[in-house]
């Protein structure tokens, strides 16, 4: 069964979350939740792979329809991919139940 | 002792799969899926709303500090004072996610400032089973989900 909602998370560096809300909303989010956090890579792999890895991140959480998601990834790729300055990440994750978004309580009071 | 052992050896041999399958099946039933309830709230009412998820047999929460995106003029459209907010992460047993959200939404649309959301991720594993009983609150599920 197609779950109505998902949840998009983007991690980046920090100082990238207002590029990586930016590129999400113009997909079609309406908001998120911004997060700090600190990352962890092995000494190894970074040799390995020639990169950085910056510590300080920043998490972005967004709550979307499932149909969005395509669309917001895709412009989260663009916008903060591997291959510019955000070195970001991002995944979505399925949602069972949602409650509290502002759209979901007008579909319900439009059904009543 | 070793015929003992033999006639059990030999039981399990001769036994269909669709038995043994169902016999499993009957063992996992008792355990109860866990997911993970995550409510995004005003800092504020950071207290509140993890009082109220206590009261749905919820053990462990974690408060992560955050901030919201929306912009000063929709906060201002939507009545919320502040951008600052706590993202509680809880580990909730599926029967009581339904009874849980609907308190949630309530408060969510009734208490001042107490506007948020609130959804529920599955979870397919976890390691140990006192970690499973502690997340759960059910302490009477023992190795291989028995009773």
């Amino acid at each position: 069964m197609k779950k109505a909602y998902k949840c998009v998370l983007a991690i980046v560096n920090t100082g990238f979350s207002e590029v990586a809300m930016e590129s999400a909303k113009s997909a079609g989010a309406t908001g998120g939740t911004i997060l700090t956090a600190r990352g962890t890579a092995s000494k190894e792999a970074e040799k390995f792979f020639n990169i950085s890895i910056q510590p300080e991140k920043e998490i972005v959480m967004i709550l979307c329809k499932t149909d969005l998601v395509d669309g917001i990834l895709n412009n989260l790729y663009k916008a903060i991919g591997s291959s510019t300055q955000a070195q970001g990440i991002a995944f979505a994750l399925p949602v069972d139940e949602v409650c509290g978004l502002e759209e979901k309580i007008k579909e319900e009071n439009q059904q009543k | 002792m070793p015929s003992r052992l033999i006639k059990k050896v030999a039981e399990t041999i001769t036994k269909k799969p669709s038995a043994i399958k169902e016999e499993n099946k009957k063992e996992v039933s008792n355990v109860r899926k866990l997911k993970i309830l995550i409510t995004v709230v005003d800092r504020s009412k950071t207290m509140f709303y993890e009082d109220l998820l206590e009261s749905f047999e919820i053990n462990v929460q974690m408060v992560l500090y955050g901030h919201g995106t929306a912009s000063s003029q929709m906060r201002a459209l939507l009545g919320v004072a502040e951008g600052d907010k706590s993202v509680i992460i809880s580990f909730i047993r599926e029967d009581k996610v339904k009874e849980t959200l609907e308190v949630l939404s309530e408060k969510f649309k009734k208490v001042r400032n107490g506007k948020g959301i609130a959804y529920t991720i599955p979870l397919d594993s976890i390691i140990g089973v006192a970690m499973y009983q502690l997340l759960s609150n059910d302490r009477t599920i023992k190795e291989g989900g028995k009773k």
